[in-house]
């Protein structure tokens, strides 16, 4: 696989809902070990497109155009494969940390279930465990817990273990950090800056906080009503030129800075 | 006539069963909330936040000190008068998905909250229907709205009812418990706006419990710093902002991410090599970049610095802080 062809490609892809086009997205790319950013309203379609990629769109949606992952049609490919992709190659880090976690299972069981799933031999997962562990700062101890005894920030670091002990390729990241308190999402946010250094992790971060993937992304994707409108560096999230995604730059109350007055 | 205001006095909560050598739960040293005074509480998951506002609402018994209405101890109102407290000081919960029965229309939930509330601000001859249009249409509801229930209507929209219902009762201060997380931008800056509206035309009073910087400027002239139950800083919100004189407020304003501002590495999650035992010195010790064995060793008192109280002896030396300047040692190990 050539370092010029993207890890994720997606081309003229529709979907439809009822007769009703949801989502009809010209191209959309993502290379390995890049963060690229889609960003949008609610409603926008990002969900949706993540669905799409992961193959568990409603079975009465009908699709067209092509999901390219690794060079293999996502569109195309049969149960048995997905079931080998999704999770494994694409992984997903969502919102509700907790809520991700399987409330009967102590968090190391909870890892070590999913690695045997995507038939990990025995021998080969306490490693795998320690390194993830390692890679995402997380104390050993914390394994014995079950969700509701780890805070919103440990519980989104087991989700993102999890990736890492699968050796996820792309990680799908839907408003990761939202959820958490900003201190907590500025240490997640630097861990998937660290994971994209140490393995080679490509990202999708879907947010509608601008600032923070404009801050962590290479490529921003802004997505409305369906469509991709506007896609370029960081910086086109500033002034961007669709008429909704500028009022949610506008509709974000800004920090006092240090050149306006004290009164 | 005694003064309408919301004062809490060397607060002190511990949980049963908790270690009692361990720190208490919250440790508020004074915080006072007048009619159109608008105040916000900040600070992490398990800094105090919650449990400040659950202990303002009467709902916690203080451990000591006391929380007053009117000049009169909360722990110690009963009947019409625990009534009266309760009608004038009301929670907006952080949870205003699960805040509304499912099966009761919104314009009925208004009603019961105004019927409850003594079925008050009424104008002559308004009967309850017209009362409740007449709320819905102060919180920018639809008149339709009364007729739905809570799974018809957006997020915001519940936010609104929920707002309107609290409304209902007639109260002079609002504490409300993050009240636009999980609602989009463009839905959250529309309610922010009319709590806004609500302390001026109105005259509440509102406490705001938010993690978001940016709301916090946006609603509230003062701000409180929670950190592991302690106020760490307590003042004037923008000049907290600008120039934090804590070394835990400027992390939390360096945390949040802005255009333009490269990312900044976080603060250290876990304890450093400090030296300092969070449970005899500074509980912040081990995060701070700023920490000196010597002087961060001992319990850390709230001083006064230019109207901001903080709660750091080296406060006086390290001057205001400038969030947007990478801590001293920051990339220690």
């Amino acid at each position: 696989m050539s370092a010029a062809t993207p890890l994720l490609s997606i081309r003229d892809l529709r979907v439809e809902i009822g007769g009703t086009t949801l989502l009809d997205v010209d191209r959309l790319d993502v290379s390995r070990g890049e963060m690229v950013g889609l960003v949008g309203e609610s409603g926008a379609g990002k969900s949706l497109m993540q669905a799409a990629i992961l193959g568990v769109l409603p079975s009465h949606a009908r699709t067209s155009g092509s999901i390219e992952f690794d060079g293999r049609d996502l569109l195309r490919a049969s149960v048995r494969e997905m079931r080998h992709i999704r999770g494994r190659r694409i992984a997903v880090v969502l919102q509700a940390a907790r809520a991700a976690l399987t409330p009967t299972l102590r968090a190391g069981t909870w890892i070590d279930r999913a690695l045997a799933l995507h038939d990990v031999p025995k021998q080969e997962r306490a490693a795998r465990l320690d390194h993830a562990l390692q890679a995402v700062r997380l104390q050993p101890t914390l394994l014995d817990r079950y969700p509701h005894q780890l805070s919103g920030g440990e519980a989104q670091r087991v989700s993102i273990a999890l990736a890492v002990a699968l050796r996820a390729e792309l990680v799908l990241a839907d408003e990761a950090t939202s959820a958490l308190d900003v201190t907590v999402q500025a240490e997640v946010a630097e861990l998937f800056r660290q994971l994209r250094a140490s393995e080679g992790t490509s990202f999708l971060m879907v947010s509608h906080d601008l600032a923070l993937v404009a801050g962590l992304a290479d490529r921003i994707n802004i997505i409305s009503r369906g469509c991709i409108v506007e896609r370029g560096g960081p910086e086109v999230l500033q002034h961007p030129s669709d008429e909704v995604t500028a009022a949610l730059v506008a509709a974000k109350p800004p920090l006092p800075s240090s050149s306006e007055p004290l009164t | 006539m005694s003064k309408v205001r919301l004062v809490a006095t060397d607060l002190e909560v511990r949980y049963p069963h908790t270690d009692p050598a361990a720190h208490p739960a919250l440790r508020l040293d004074h915080l006072v909330l007048g009619p159109g005074q608008s105040l916000a509480l900040v600070g992490e998951s398990g800094s105090g936040k919650t449990t400040a506002l659950r202990t303002l609402l009467g709902l916690v018994k203080p451990t000591a000190g006391a929380v007053t209405w009117q000049d009169r101890d909360v722990g110690s109102l009963k009947g019409a008068d625990l009534r009266a407290f309760r009608t004038s000081v009301q929670p907006i919960p952080q949870d205003f998905d699960g805040a509304l029965d499912p099966r009761q229309q919104l314009g009925s939930a208004i009603a019961e909250g105004w019927r409850a509330g003594g079925r008050r601000g009424a104008e002559p001859g308004e009967d309850q229907d017209v009362v409740v249009l007449r709320l819905l249409d102060e919180v920018g509801l639809p008149a339709s709205a009364a007729r739905r229930h809570p799974h018809e209507v957006s997020g915001g929209q519940r936010q609104r009812a929920i707002i309107a219902r609290a409304l209902a009762v007639g109260p002079k201060m609002l504490l409300l418990d993050e009240p636009t997380s999980g609602l989009d931008a463009t839905v959250a800056v529309r309610i922010l706006e009319l709590i806004e509206r609500l302390r001026t035309e109105r005259g509440l009073g509102i406490l705001l419990i938010s993690h978001d910087l940016g709301v916090v400027t946006w609603l509230c002239t003062e701000t409180v710093v929670l950190y592991e139950g302690e106020v760490v800083e307590l003042g004037g919100t923008k000049s907290m902002l600008v120039r934090p004189r804590h070394p835990y407020t400027a992390a939390l304003r360096r945390s949040v991410p802005e255009f333009g501002v490269p990312f900044r590495a976080p603060l250290r999650p876990s304890p450093s090599a400090s030296g300092i035992d969070p449970r005899a010195g500074c509980r912040f010790g081990p995060r701070c970049a700023y920490a000196q064995a010597e002087t961060c060793v001992i319990r850390q008192q709230l001083i006064r610095i230019d109207g901001t109280d903080v709660r750091c002896t080296r406060a006086g030396d390290l001057g205001p802080l400038d969030p947007l300047v990478d801590e001293p040692n920051d990339q220690a190990p």
